[in-house]
């Protein structure tokens, strides 16, 4: 008795991962020792780096969409901001405001977003039950809830796998975090440490990116031109998918430098970065949008800290008041710029807070119904899905969680969402299984 | 289309040919060594290659000394070692320096560095740090610890001890989660990942089933972290995690795909039965005491250990675990398993080479668990110097070379067909032989689900008695409680009463020595609160005997809830033992049935790899068929296309008749148009004068006198005849150019009509060479096809290779040895080795008469002081190189920030600039360009330079001694930023 093997059509089915490795750089793979028999000599080069890239076109099917996440660090209040409830006894002193799409209020702290409203589309009606920080945020970023025998990729990872052109000379994962070290995280557990995070430090470009002082102009091109020689020399005698790879990202690195620029706001017009304003996440913001037209596929920006168990409402009043206006603007921007069609712009916390407003007026961590919302790329525009009770304390309608928002990032961007990986012979789906995307809100 | 003949494709055309196919004969099952062979010799002849053809060139001596280094010290040989080895008599070199390199403290380190990886996998340090942690592994590596003590001291790890609290790490660092443990226990100690397996029998894979997973997990579920008490170096308290092993207790568990079938397992190991543990009361199943040392808050230990139990498997007995450990020294010196990837020990990945992990497997255990033993003779074996290329690769000589259809070639194929052959007869064999011990093992799951039944019914009998067993034994110990209150009110009354007497007679003493009254009254006064005390006491004492009464019923019921909870052990026993039968049944037919299933699937994989071969042979023919046929088809094509050119001749040729008669009709025409034009005018002039002529005759009646006007009739009538013989002769002119017209114009259509039919061959032709094009098109494109198909083929060929051991494996260093090669090649690691000894020397000297043991000890000392101070640069090269906590092994991958790092960290390239006695140095103030060349290549990369790099290198040192310095600095960078020093030769 024989169990039908699972066919996923994944591209590591086809083409196993050491053989790929090569192929996936987008390098012309091989060369007639690779071919070895003999067959035409020095002559097939062509047809084999053909080959090699064409069985990749052939099984991934790279796309031109980008993500980008604001993570609202901490857990912002839906009643602040996406869901209000002015005049429920849990729904605090602002108001609501009507928006660019009649019939959808949100928080008076929003005024320049609510006038976004036609680009974006509101799910109110999330439950994830999970209060604590760490594994609110686990689940938010990797769609499964923690468990300790097995580990997730993020989003991140996920969606440079899938969707990044290593072409682009940059990395397709940007984390950008004020204070980050440049350094590179560890979020893509089976996926390989390729698709972990760059992280960024505020606007500056990452680690190593620039060549030092002490080396000239001129020792810097020799060095590289003694590298590619001393390759060559090794290549002509023994090449491989690991060769290629290896020596790509030394040439991939010289090509991050050249676009070092990309990473750098001050290059925006003076325009533009006013408009952005000064503070650290619309200068973040700023810096995304840069990345993301220049190819970059997944973007994540960090606003901190929304974990208001004290003063719950003077400090929406400021934390709120920044993201309105550098969200707004970021919006506003790739809507004018074309680039929302392509974008998808998903903003998420590790949880919401409580309706119930404590002794120090703070709200608390609250994971039963709270706010997400997504916009651009296929999502549908100017609508508000799913509904939480009066005093927002429970799901109405539409209720989802954070295995369906997983699902519908990536359907949002072109991604069969039900499909899975093969990795070391183990079958792993994408996405959890036992979670869909959310159809009513795709296009 | 025509241009479509590049290079590459004359290259095709180019004579096809094929490696030597030299039949080595196959490698028979039966024992290939004699008894007293060593164990290397035993590699070498269970390693040898299927086909000639397919086992790579020897690699040079000293490229094996860099694999030797790496795999042995984690870095790459220095500069002056390569120096030495090259120095040293050819004859027992080999076996020389794997001595020396065994000897050298960076061994030690490189196995520290192994255990620590194999077991922690990256993991943070949370819980123990890592001084401690590695001066652990330090520890077990320099007593040269058995390996599989090692692995019991890890599994038992004295919970309640401080001084070995690293042995506890693996537990610790996982967070002491059952689930986390459970699967790594599977993973590092028997190699098999049954992560899929904890919900359900695994999806994917067959063998791996989820009792196997809770067979595991039922080791480690009673234990759990739990903070200790003690005190630290200077007195003061301290709270540390401990993972505790508390009281054991099993949990059902349910396949989530199978609703309703539940079962309890008991502790197993992989290919074990399942361990029978005493049913122990619950009063009984803790130690009384704690053992000596323990600190407090701590549980005592419980009576039976699962901990222990499992420790005490891990041993040579159990196959499993013992092959999972051979197949991990073997990746330490082939970069992958026997079993690869390390984690997926099942049926249908068997080992590459069974007979190979067999012997291999035997000599561990034999050794007593020695890795250093049976690491040394696998280095030792020429299997372990074999090259990266095969014959395939077109490097071997022209020897080798035969051309496809030659009657060598074909006697290969008919080998492999026939040994396919042979194959699948087998195979149809062994599929029937499979299926009945699939059913025979099947038949004995199904009798031990049966009795597991009876055991889950009855253990849910038993957790119920449980129940009220601790409850009875709850209410005793407050029923005891409660006696001993009652017991100690009684006797405070009693102690109170007898201290007023007491203190009565005290007074009585002292009133004899005079008569006082108010002592008197005193007196009285105490012994009337005694007195006042006495009837408080029947009360008491009657509360104490209902509260003894009390507690002895309690008792009474405990011991009756002992009896039933015993009544239910005693019903259990025999279905506990009908179960082991049952359970030992199982497993022994389901070990017949892994072991058949293995055998088909690896049969299933030589016949694939058989077949790969075959139609590699296949394809590369039909592609060298497409070639001559687009050769054939292109000579055609040729001809045609120089028959055009004769075709073109003649269309012009055609061309210019027509042209011509053309012509000369025209001219004609035009001439013709001429003698119309007269004709006319002839005419004109002739009915004029008949006009003139008739006016003249109607005048003649007029007038009286004619003979004017008929003399003028006349003239005009002489002028008519004159112009009417012009006008004859003009229309037999006009008549013949007609005829010539009608004639010419015949003519022309003939001439046409050839042209046409020029035109038309032409056509015809040019059709059949786009043809040809179309058909020599679509054999290119075959052609092409092909070729990747072959290219595929090889590269599945090339890991075919590998792993049989026909060629090296493709290795990539790991992150540590790029880091230590990186700092070893520039001299940085072993100037500080220097610097330390000095250091040591300075401050204790220790003179050359010392003892060997003594010397050693320095050394060691030495290279750890300079290890511990540059780590923090090989954990640069850790954090960017390597894979991500818990992956099991450091699969390559290249990405621009690694790169960065290397170009512009400033580290590298700091490191390779000229100083004290380093390599670039050296080549800087070496006067001699061929031996600084020399010295480059094999300083860091043990090899001898090629002819272009002879050149390459000569030019740039041949730079005048301003630039030298810079040049070299930046030439051995690149050496170390080059693909062949992130490689393995």
């Amino acid at each position: 008795m024989k169990k039908a093997h699972y066919a996923c059509g994944s591209m590591e089915h086809l083409v196993n991962r050491r053989r790929f490795l090569g192929a996936a750089t987008g390098a012309t793979v091989a060369g007639s020792a690779a071919l070895g028999t003999g067959l035409g000599g020095g002559g097939v080069v062509g047809s084999l780096s053909a080959l090699a890239s064409g069985a990749a076109a052939a099984e991934v099917t790279k796309n031109d969409y980008r993500v980008v996440v604001f993570n609202m660090h901490g857990g912002l209040s839906q009643l602040e901001s996406w869901d209000p409830k002015p005049g429920a006894k849990t729904g605090g002193p602002f108001r609501a405001i009507p928006t660019s799409v009649p019939g959808i209020h949100i928080s008076e702290l929003m005024p320049k977003t609510a006038k976004q409203m036609h680009h974006l589309c509101l799910l109110r009606g999330v439950n994830t039950s999970e209060d604590d920080h760490g594994k609110g945020a686990y689940m938010m970023l990797t769609g499964r809830r923690q468990t300790p025998s097995a580990e997730y990729p993020q989003i991140g990872s996920v969606a440079a796998k899938m969707l990044h052109d290593e072409q682009t000379g940059l990395p397709g994962h940007i984390i950008v975090t004020p204070g980050g070290g440049g350094g590179r995280g560890n979020e893509a557990a089976y996926l390989g440490p390729k698709y972990s995070s760059i992280h960024l430090g505020g606007d500056k470009p990452p680690q190593n990116s620039v060549k030092p002082d002490a080396i000239s102009a001129e020792v810097e091109q020799r060095r590289h031109e003694f590298r590619r020689r001393i390759n060559e020399q090794f290549l002509s005698q023994r090449r491989s998918a690991v060769t290629d790879a290896y020596t790509h990202s030394y040439e991939q690195a010289l090509r991050l430098m050249e676009k070092r620029e990309v990473f750098d706001v001050s290059k925006e017009s003076q325009a533009a970065q006013d408009r952005y304003g000064t503070s650290e996440l619309g200068r973040q913001c700023l810096v995304a949008r840069r990345l993301l037209e220049n190819g970059v596929s997944f973007v994540q920006v960090t606003h901190s800290n929304y974990d208001t168990h004290n003063d719950n409402f003077n400090f929406h009043i400021e934390q709120v008041g920044e993201f309105d206006e550098a969200f707004a603007n970021f919006i506003d921007d790739l809507a004018q710029r074309g680039m929302l069609e392509k974008t998808l712009v998903v903003v998420l916390s590790e949880f919401g807070r409580t309706p119930n407003i404590n002794l120090y007026y703070g709200r608390d961590h609250w994971s039963r119904a709270w706010s997400v919302v997504m916009a651009g790329a296929k999502t549908i525009r100017g609508a508000a899905f799913g509904k939480t009770n009066d005093e927002g304390t429970e799901v109405v309608d539409g209720q989802v969680d954070h295995g369906d928002i997983f699902h519908t990032i990536l359907r949002a961007v072109g991604v069969d969402s039900s499909q899975s990986l093969i990795v070391d012979g183990r079958e792993l789906p994408i996405a959890d299984p036992a979670a869909e995307p959310i159809w009513k809100v795709l296009v | 289309m025509n241009g479509a003949n590049p290079s590459w494709r004359a290259g095709l055309l180019a004579p096809l040919v094929l490696f030597v196919l030299l039949l080595w004969g196959p490698r028979g099952t039966q024992q290939v060594f004699a008894q007293g062979q060593s164990l290397t010799d035993r590699i070498d002849a269970l390693s040898r290659p299927e086909f000639r053809w397919t086992q790579a060139e020897g690699l040079s001596d000293v490229q094996a000394l860099r694999r030797l280094s790496l795999d042995l010290r984690n870095t790459v040989p220095t500069p002056e070692e390569y120096e030495a080895f090259l120095a040293t008599p050819t004859e027992g070199r080999w076996g020389v320096w794997v001595e020396r390199f065994f000897a050298d403290p960076l061994h030690q380190e490189r196995m520290v560095d192994w255990y620590d990886k194999t077991l922690m996998q990256r993991r943070a340090f949370q819980h123990v740090d890592r001084a401690t942690w590695m001066a652990y592994l330090r520890r077990m590596v320099d007593g040269k610890m058995p390996l599989d003590q090692v692995l019991r001291g890890v599994i038992k790890s004295s919970w309640w001890n401080r001084v070995e609290r690293a042995e506890q790490r693996f537990f610790l660092d996982r967070g002491g989660d059952p689930h986390a443990i459970a699967r790594d226990i599977g993973r590092v100690f028997f190699g098999r990942d049954m992560q899929c397996a904890q919900c359900h029998d695994h999806p994917q894979i067959d063998d791996y089933h989820q009792l196997d997973y809770h067979g595991i997990l039922a080791f480690v579920s009673p234990s759990a972290l739990v903070e200790g008490k003690t005190t630290d170096d200077k007195g003061a308290e301290q709270k540390l995690q401990m993972y505790a092993e508390k009281a054991p207790g099993d949990a059902p568990f349910e396949s989530v795909f199978n609703k309703g079938v539940s079962f309890r397992s008991a502790s197993r190991v992989p290919g074990g039965t399942e361990k029978p543990e005493a049913y122990l009361a619950p009063d009984q199943r803790i130690a009384a005491t704690a053992p000596e040392g323990a600190f407090g808050g701590l549980p005592n230990p419980p009576v039976q250990s699962r901990r222990a139990l499992l420790a005490e498997q891990l041993q040579g007995s159990n196959r499993a675990f013992a092959e999972n450990w051979v197949n991990r020294i073997w990746a330490i010196a082939f970069g992958r398993g026997l079993v690869h990837p390390l984690d997926m020990h099942h049926f249908d990945n068997p080992p590459s080479n069974p007979e190979l992990l067999a012997a291999l497997t035997d000599a561990l255990v034999a050794s007593n668990f020695q890795v250093d033993e049976l690491l040394k003779q696998i280095c030792m074996s020429e299997t372990y110097r074999r090259g990266r290329l095969s014959a395939f690769d077109g490097q071997v000589d022209e020897r080798s070379v035969i051309r496809v259809g030659s009657p060598e070639a074909n006697a290969w194929r008919g080998e492999i067909v026939q040994r396919k052959g042979a194959l699948e007869t087998e195979l149809v064999e062994l599929d029937k032989q499979q299926e009945a011990a699939e059913k025979a093992y099947e038949a004995t799951r199904d009798a031990w689900r049966e009795i597991q039944k009876n055991r889950v019914a009855l253990r849910a009998e038993l957790d119920g008695a449980e129940g009220s067993f601790q409850e009875a034994m709850k209410k005793w110990v407050e029923g005891s409680a409660a006696y001993d209150k009652a017991l100690g009110a009684q006797n405070a009354l009693n102690q109170k009463i007898q201290l007023l007497g007491e203190a009565a007679s005290k007074l009585e003493q002292a009133k004899a020595l005079g008569d006082d009254p108010e002592l008197a009254a005193s007196i009285q006064a105490t012994r009337a609160k005694a007195e006042a005390l006495k009837p408080q006491l029947a009360p008491l004492e009657q509360a104490t005997a209902a509260a003894a009464a009390n507690r002895d019923t309690l008792l009474a019921a405990r011991e009756a809830e002992r009896g039933k909870w015993q009544g239910i052990v005693d019903r259990i026993a025999p279905v506990e033992q009908q179960l082991q039968g049952a359970d030992a049944q199982m497993v022994a037919a389901r070990a017949v049935y892994q072991s058949i299933r293995k055998r088909t699937t690896q049969g299933q994989q030589h016949v694939a790899r058989l077949e790969r071969w075959l139609q590699w042979f296949d394809r590369s023919t039909e592609i060298q068929g497409f070639q001559s046929q687009a050769t054939q088809i292109a000579m055609q094509r040729n001809a045609m296309v120089e028959g055009m050119t004769a075709m073109t001749g003649e269309k012009t040729r055609a061309e210019q008749a027509v042209a011509a008669i053309e012509g000369s009709l025209g001219e004609v025409v035009k001439q013709l148009a001429q003698v119309d034009m007269i004709v006319q005018e002839v005419q004109g002039q002739v009915s004029k004068l008949a006009s003139t002529k008739a006016s003249l005759m109607e005048s003649k009646g007029l007038l009286g006198d004619a003979t004017a006007l008929d003399a003028a009739v006349v003239a005009v009538e002489a002028g008519m005849v004159a112009k009417q013989g012009v006008l004859l002769e003009k229309q037999a002119e006009q008549k013949g150019m007609q005829g010539k017209v009608a004639e010419m114009q015949s003519q022309a259509k003939v001439a046409k009509e050839v042209m046409d039919a020029v035109a038309a061959k032409m056509k015809a032709q040019s059709d059949s060479i786009a043809a040809l094009q179309v058909a020599e098109q679509e054999l290119v494109t075959k052609q092409t096809k092909g070729i990747e198909e072959c290219a595929l083929l090889r590269s599945e060929f090339d890991e075919d290779l590998q792993a049989s051991l026909a060629i090296a494996p493709e290795r990539a260093l790991s992150p540590e040895q790029m880091g230590w090669s990186v700092l070893t090649a520039t001299n940085v690691l072993p100037s500080y080795v220097q610097n330390e000894l000095a250091e040591l020397q300075k401050s204790q000297a220790l003179g050359d008469d010392a003892p060997a043991e003594a010397r050693l000890a320095r050394q060691i000392q030495g290279v750890r002081g300079a290890i511990d101070k540059l780590q923090s640069n090989v954990d640069v090269f850790s954090n960017l190189y390597a894979s991500g906590v818990g992956q099991t092994s450091d699969d390559f991958f290249a990405s621009p920030d690694q790169a960065l790092y290397v170009a512009n960290g400033g580290s590298v390239f700091g490191w390779s600039a000229p100083n004290g006695n380093n390599l670039t140095n050296r080549v800087v103030q070496s006067s001699d360009p061929a031996q600084a060349v020399g010295l480059l290549t094999l300083g860091l990369l043990g090899r001898v330079p090629t002819a272009q790099e002879q050149q390459m290198f000569a030019e740039v040192l041949s730079k005048g001694p301003e630039s030298k310095p810079a040049m070299v600095h930046e030439l051995v960078w690149a050496i170390l930023a080059g693909a062949e020093f992130r490689l393995y030769p």
